[in-house]
Parts: structure tokens; C-alpha cells; sequence
């Protein structure tokens, strides 16, 4: 089976030729050709990470002009792992968007695009070196500007795709960079800490900051992170799939990947390890100041991101797969039940509309309460605690500060996301005809977050499962905290305290649900700062002046230049 | 190569005569055919320097149609006739960059050691080899790149209109939809 | 003087006066004759190469080169063309401000 998964990337692609084609003639049943996908995936990935072992596929000289330019796919626990992630999340975000998109007339075009995303996260994930994993790279951050971009004639799309595309081109060019300096026959992405690979120029350290930039581009790290909460100008459903359970989860994974290279360059981990902690306090604090619903979540999933980064930064990188696995069920878990109130208010998205219509969707308010509930980690019930609670103890073991910055931002995640669901759902309902209830799409929408429900509950315990199981890629690991344990607790109480006072702060009439604006008015000195930063490029930018001749001249004067500077200095 | 002096001091000088007449000439009509008699000489050069196939190219490709499309643009346009003469700022300019362009390229090539002659074949078979097999990529390459320059003259040359507000142009398009289904 | 010295000095010397053309002309289109001229004496520097070294896929490289130049007058010569459109415009200077 591990054979018939290294061939996982085209398991879409019949669907996306039908869709595209338009196979079931009747715009009702659009899309439903491409439900196959996904579900092949998930089937062939988990009978694959149960019986085990792995099987590689190589074509030598696919890309002769690269030093490493075979083409390799490489299946093992590991990539079958993820491929049941992304067939589980992706099966039932299939299904939701029967229902969330079925009154869109572009219902076919987004699945087609689905289709894509699908096959290029597959292929990113079965990627056995560089070459390969480039291109994953860029299909997937394609997919992603195009599903994002998906409402064409809403102000505003195309700048968030765009900026999406911004972030993932510095990624790319990190990758780019990374493939033309691994030496020749260096061969697999898994051999990256070998002798032979980190002996190209910068070692295994400028590897490792190449590897880390383009995580950090996907996965919207320290200053990259610009790009995911605009992303969320996109249909709920791709917010659920790419940005929170599986395209963001890229960089995380390949990390994971490569984490034998992360240890022979301890300072480009420690680094991964403090923005991953930067990212997760500072996204935190974003969050609790969101207007939009979405925005709220989106910051959530960077702050999350973070703490895998920092469970992959202090040297275990177990911890961090393992949240990403829980994570990606209760967070599509969370922005699924948030699409079913939106798409309930008509589309809707800010919390000051939305205050109070959570109540009237019983599927959704109990979904997001449960996801709220693995968020903050509560203990045994939910999944969250289990993978949260390895990386806070892996972190207070290696590197005690870290652990200890994420202990008390465990306080922040319950603030924001009680903030949330006290807004939404529990404040007192401000109009009972503001949102509508179209029974036939709600049905599939219902139905297909009870998975992911079930999921954020039960998919903690296969802990120690995953563990023994991943114990081929990864190496040995160190083993995971028994539950329930004292960290588990503290983190818990700290989070359902969060949690507690905000739902009591925004319950209070007097609440205004809109605190995007504040009165700060900057000091003089900041106001000097950004005038002088304006004053220097206004007059760096008189030198594009426009006028052909002058760039004519620069630009051979400058040949020469250069050229007299090289001669003088053999 | 040195028993080709003679014919080479011939084309150079060709060369040479017809780029300084593109550079001073006063009408652009004149300098197109300045341009041309250069790129003659020049697949006179590459004939010389017994390079077959970029010879014949660079009379078929070069002098046959890009020139031809010079000439043919030069004379459609509307002011195409006359051309202001330089200015002081741009001869000065032209001297300096020229001048110190000649000045770093021979301090360049005077700085560097001559590679070793070896003889090979340059023939027209041994070009088309090369093509399909070396730089098989670069060749094929070139296909996408002049669609990419048709589309991207076409879209130069496109007047730009309004786009509409894609909600009315749905509503046709689903209309028609409809009256094509039947 | 050898002969490769001299076709070699006929290289560089067709460039300098190419881009001197560049800075002299302002009619857009002798502008982009002056910069084709720089294009082939970059081509005869390379089918010297070949020439000496003795290899074919030097010659391919300046065929393709040629190719090159074929589609960058195609778009330059579009853009000239379109700058003439919306006003006469005999001084490339002038073209400073255009939009779109």
C-alpha cells in the first residue's frame, strides 16, 4: 500500500478533469465528482500508516540542469500521517462546501481548484528532495491565491491573495536558494544532515535558515504572518482546509522532515524556537482585538503554528507533529462551525453583526464549544491537551524560559477564543430574523463537522500509537508526558480562567463587540520616526524618474564600473 | 584562424562603419538601413568564422524580418520622418559611458588569459544535435517566450476599456447558457 | 594584431558605440536600433567563442540569442507604437509620466 501511496498526488486529479469538464451536467450536483478524491486518500493513507513501512520512486535525470535534479517521492509513516490528515480534513471540508457553496455560481471552478490544492499538498508532502518539494511548494501556494481570491468581484480578494502569494514567493525563493546549493549527490530530503550535504557552502546552518525562512513563509511565522488573516477574505471552507489544518501545517512538516539537519545547527533551532514563542504570544494578544470572526480564528491558528515551531525549536520535533495532527482537527473544527453561523447571516463576518446568532445553530455551537475546549487543552476530554501538554514539557525540559512564556500564553488562548464564542453564541441574541436557515444546505454542513467533533475529543490518545509508529522517520523520541500530569492541569486552569472571564466580560450589556478601534494618538516621537522613514524614500524614489536615458546611462556607467572594480581587485 | 584576416578586417570594418551610421544617422528611416547593412555584415562575420547556422539566421531571422520590421514601423509611424538632434547633456553623456564602457571591457580582456584553440565542428548537423540534446531545455523554451511576447504586443496595444461590474455580465452569461441548452 | 584580437576589439567596439546610440537618439525607435546593435555585437562575442573553443552549443546559444531578439523588438517595438498612439512623441524624455 505504501507503493500505491507514493502515487498519492493523482488521486484528485480524475475529479478535477470531471469537475472541470462539468460531468454531473446538473449545476446541483456540481462537484460531486471531485467527493471521491479525498476519500481515496484518506483510505489508502490510513491502511498505509497501519501496515507500515515505506517505498520510494526515483527518476534520475528528470531535471539535468539542477545539482539534484532526480525526481523523488518518498512514503513512509510520516508522509502516510499527513496524507490522512489532509484526506480527513479535506473529505469533510468536500462535503461542507456542498453545502456552503450551493447557492455560488462558481461552485464548479472551486472545486476544480480544490481538486488542485489537494493534489499539490500531496505531492509537497510526498516529496522525497528539494526539487520536488518546490514544486508542491508553489502548487500549493497557487491553489491557495486562487481559492482566495475565489470571490472575484469582492473588494478586497485579490490584495489578500496577492499578499498570499507575496509571503509564499519569499518561501519559494528561500527553497529556490536552498536546492541550488545542496551539493550534488546529495539526493534525498531525509539525508539533508548526511556529511556530503551539509559540506556545500554555509553548512548545515545556512541550510537549516533557508529550510526555516520558507516554514516560516508557509506557515506565517514572525514578520511573514501578514498574509493568513487577510487570507480569510476567501470562503470559509478553504479558510478551514488550507489556512488552519493543512497548507500552513506545510512548513511545520517540513521541518519535521528534515529535523536531522536542525540538529546539527542548534542556533537556527534555538531561533525557530523563539519566534515560534514571539509569534504565539504576540498572535494571542492580536486576537483578543479582532472585529471580524474569522480574523479571531486566524490569529488563533498563527499562535498555534507557533507553539509547534517551538515544540520542532527545542529539539522535539515529535511534540510539534503531534500538535499539528490535533490541531488541524479542532481548528477546521472551529472555522467550520464559524462558517455555519456566517453563512446563516447571509455572509456576514464581524462580531458586531454577529453577536448573539450562534445560539440559533445547535451543530455549530456545540462544535465550536468543543473546539474551544481542545484549544485551551482541557484535560481527557479533548485532544488539544495531549499534544499541547508534550510541547510545553518538552520546552521546560530543553529550554526552560520557552516553556514557561508558553505555559502563561495558554492564559491568551482562553481569552481569545471565550472572547469568541461568549460573543457569537452566549450573548443575548440581538435579532432572531437576522439570520436564515436554508435546511438543505445546512444538512451537509451539520453532518460533516461531527467527524471533526469526534476527532478533537478521541485523536489525543493515539499519542503514544503515533509515537511507536513514527519511530522509523523520526528516530527515537523522547517519551510523552503521562496524563493527566501537573503542567497538563496548570496550562488547563490557566486557559478555562481565560476562558471564564471572557465569556463574563462580553455577556455584560454594556459590552461593545467592536474594539477594532482604539483612541491611541502616537507621540511625537513616533510621528518623527515614520516622518523621517518617509522623507528617505521619497527621495530614493526620485531616482526612477522615468526618463529612459538616465537609466540607459546608470546602467552602463555601472557596467563599467563594475567591471574596472573587478579587474583592480585580481 | 589567421589566413581569414584579410576577410575578416573586411567585415569588421563593415561592421563597425554601418553601427557608427545607425548611432549619427539624422532620419530613423536612414538608420534602419544602416541597421540592416550592419546585420548583413555581420552574418558575413559569422559566415567568415565558418558558423553556418547562425550565419544563415542571422540573414533569415535577423536581417529578413526583425530589421524588416524595424523599417516597416519606421515608416508607419506618423513622425517618423525627422528626429531632433542631441543635446549637449546627452553627448556628453554618450562620450562618458562609451568611453568608459571601451576602457573597462579592455581593461578586462587584457586582464584575462586567452582560452586554448581547439577546432570542432560547427557545422549545421553538429548545431542541430546540440539543440535537441544540450540545450534541449533553452530551445524549448523559446516557443513559450514568443507566445508570451505575441500576447504581451497584443496586450500593449489593446485599448484599455471599463471593465463592467461582473454581476450584470453573469446574469447574460447565464442567460445564454440557458438558450444554448436548448 | 591576431584575428580573434581583432574580431574581439570589433566586439567591444560595436557595443560601446551601441550604447552610445542608446544615450544620442531620442526617437524611441533609433533608441531600440542603437540597443539591437549592442544585442549583436553581444552575439558575435559569442559565435567568437564557438569559433575558438570549437563548440557547437555555443553556436545554439547564439541562435537562441537570436530568438531573443526577435521577441524583445516585438515588444519593444509594441510599446514605441503605443507611445505614439496617445501623442505624437518624438523625445523618449518625454515619456517620462506615461501611465498604464
Amino acid at each position: 500500500m505504501m507503493g500505491l501511496l507514493a502515487w498519492a498526488w493523482v488521486f484528485t486529479l480524475p475529479g478535477l478533469v470531471l469537475t472541470a469538464l462539468g460531468v454531473p451536467r446538473d449545476r446541483r450536483y456540481a462537484g460531486y465528482a471531485s467527493l471521491a478524491g479525498p476519500v481515496v486518500l484518506l483510505v489508502v493513507a490510513v491502511v498505509a500508516l497501519l501496515g507500515g513501512g515505506s517505498s520510494s520512486v526515483a527518476f534520475e535525470n528528470w531535471l539535468p540542469f539542477l545539482p539534484d535534479g532526480a525526481y523523488r517521492a518518498l512514503a513512509d509513516e510520516l508522509s502516510a500521517l499527513m496524507l490522512a490528515i489532509l484526506g480527513f480534513v479535506a473529505a469533510v471540508v468536500y462535503v461542507y462546501s456542498l453545502g456552503y457553496m450551493a447557492d455560488d455560481p462558481g461552485k464548479r471552478r472551486f472545486f476544480v481548484y480544490l481538486d488542485l490544492f489537494v493534489a499539490s499538498m500531496a505531492l509537497l508532502v510526498l516529496a522525497g528532495n528539494l526539487a520536488v518539494l518546490l514544486i508542491g511548494w508553489t502548487g500549493v501556494g497557487i491553489s491557495s491565491f486562487l481559492l482566495i481570491s475565489f470571490w472575484r468581484d469582492r473588494p478586497g480578494t485579490l490584495s489578500a491573495g496577492l499578499q498570499a502569494l507575496a509571503a509564499n514567493a519569499v518561501g519559494d525563493g528561500a527553497l529556490l536558494l536552498a536546492a541550488s546549493i545542496v551539493p550534488t549527490g546529495c539526493g534525498p530530503l531525509v539525508t539533508l544532515s548526511t556529511q556530503q550535504c551539509a559540506a556545500g557552502p554555509g553548512g548545515a546552518e545556512l541550510l537549516a535558515l533557508l529550510l526555516f525562512i520558507a516554514a516560516a513563509a508557509k506557515s506565517a511565522q514572525g514578520p511573514l504572518y501578514f498574509w493568513l488573516p487577510n487570507a480569510m477574505a476567501g470562503p470559509t471552507p478553504i479558510s478551514a482546509l488550507i489556512h488552519a489544518a493543512t497548507m500552513v501545517a506545510a512548513g511545520v512538516y517540513v521541518l519535521v522532515r528534515t529535523h536531522a539537519l536542525l540538529e546539527l545547527a542548534p542556533q537556527v533551532s534555538l531561533a525557530i524556537a523563539i519566534i515560534g514563542t514571539a509569534t504565539a504570544i504576540a498572535a494571542s494578544l492580536a486576537s483578543v482585538f479582532q472585529a471580524n470572526f474569522k480574523k479571531g480564528i486566524a490569529y488563533s491558528t498563527i499562535a498555534q503554528l507557533g507553539y509547534m515551531f517551538a515544540g520542532v525549536g527545542v529539539g522535539a520535533p515529535f511534540t510539534g507533529l503531534f500538535h499539528l495532527f490535533t490541531h488541524a482537527s479542532f481548528k477546521a473544527l472551529l472555522f467550520l462551525a464559524a462558517g455555519i453561523v456566517i453563512h446563516g447571516a447571509g455572509g456576514r463576518e464581524s462580531l458586531a453583526e454577529l453577536r448573539g446568532l450562534g445560539r440559533f445553530f445547535a451543530f455549530s455551537l456545540w462544535g465550536f464549544l468543543i473546539g474551544s475546549l481542545a484549544l485551551i487543552g482541557t484535560p481527557l476530554v479533548t485532544a488539544g491537551s495531549f499534544s499541547k501538554d508534550a510541547i510545553i514539557d518538552a520546552a521546560l525540559a530543553n529550554q526552560p524560559v520557552i516553556g514557561w512564556i508558553l505555559l502563561l500564553g495558554v492564559t491568551m488562548t482562553g481569552l481569545y477564543i471565550g472572547r469568541l464564542f461568549g460573543i457569537v453564541y452566549l450573548a443575548p441574541a440581538a435579532d432572531q430574523h437576522a439570520v436564515h436557515h436554508d435546511p438543505s444546505a445546512e444538512r451537509p454542513m451539520n453532518w460533516s463537522i461531527v467527524p471533526l467533533m469526534l476527532g478533537s475529543i478521541v485523536l489525543g490518545y493515539l499519542g503514544n500509537w503515533l509515537r511507536t509508529v513514527l519511530s522509523g522517520p523520526l528516530g527515537p523520541m523522547e517519551p510523552l508526558p503521562p496524563v493527566p500530569n501537573l503542567t497538563g492541569g496548570l496550562a488547563f486552569t490557566l486557559g478555562a480562567l481565560g476562558f471564564v472571564v471572557a465569556v463574563w466580560y462580553v455577556r455584560r450589556p454594556e459590552y461593545a463587540a467592536a474594539p477594532g478601534e482604539t483612541s491611541y494618538r502616537a507621540d511625537a516621537w513616533v510621528r518623527a520616526i515614520a516622518d523621517a522613514g518617509y522623507a528617505a524614500s521619497a527621495s530614493l524614489s526620485r531616482i526612477q524618474s522615468g526618463v529612459l536615458t538616465r537609466y540607459v546611462f546608470g546602467s552602463v556607467v555601472a557596467v563599467a564600473a563594475i567591471l574596472l572594480i573587478r579587474v583592480s581587485l585580481r | 584562424m589567421d589566413d581569414l584576416f584579410g576577410p575578416l578586417l573586411v567585415g569588421c570594418a563593415v561592421a563597425l562603419a554601418s553601427a557608427i551610421g545607425v548611432v549619427l544617422a539624422r532620419r530613423p528611416i536612414y538608420a534602419a538601413i544602416f541597421l540592416l547593412v550592419h546585420s548583413l555584415s555581420l552574418a558575413a562575420l559569422f559566415g567568415i568564422l565558418s558558423a553556418t547556422m547562425v550565419a544563415v539566421g542571422q540573414v533569415i531571422i535577423y536581417s529578413g524580418a526583425i530589421v524588416v520590421l524595424f523599417l516597416f514601423v519606421v515608416t508607419l509611424l506618423p513622425s517618423g520622418g525627422r528626429e531632433l538632434g542631441p543635446t549637449g547633456s546627452r553627448v556628453a553623456a554618450g562620450f562618458i559611458a562609451g568611453g568608459g564602457l571601451v576602457v573597462a571591457l579592455a581593461a578586462a580582456l587584457a586582464a584575462s588569459s586567452p582560452p586554448p584553440t581547439t577546432s570542432g565542428d560547427l557545422g549545421i548537423a553538429a548545431v542541430g544535435r546540440s539543440l535537441f540534446s544540450t540545450v534541449l531545455v533553452a530551445f524549448e523554451l523559446t516557443a513559450p517566450l514568443l507566445l508570451v511576447a505575441i500576447i504581451g504586443a497584443v496586450v500593449i496595444w489593446r485599448r484599455h476599456e471599463p471593465a463592467p461590474r461582473t454581476a450584470p455580465v453573469q446574469k447574460v452569461a447565464e442567460a445564454r447558457r440557458v438558450v444554448m441548452h436548448r | 594584431m591576431s584575428s580573434e584580437g581583432l574580431v574581439l576589439a570589433t566586439a567591444v567596439g560595436l557595443f560601446a558605440i551601441g550604447s552610445v546610440g542608446a544615450l544620442l537618439h531620442r526617437h524611441p525607435v533609433a533608441m531600440l536600433m542603437s540597443i539591437e546593435v549592442m544585442l549583436n555585437a553581444a552575439n558575435l562575442l559569442i559565435v567568437l567563442g564557438a569559433r575558438v573553443r570549437g563548440l557547437a552549443d555555443a553556436e545554439s546559444a547564439a541562435l537562441i540569442v537570436l530568438v531573443l531578439a526577435a521577441a524583445e523588438a516585438v515588444i519593444g517595438l509594441g510599446l514605441a507604437l503605443a507611445l505614439f498612439r496617445r501623442k505624437l512623441v518624438p523625445d523618449i524624455d518625454e515619456a517620462a509620466e506615461v501611465r498604464g
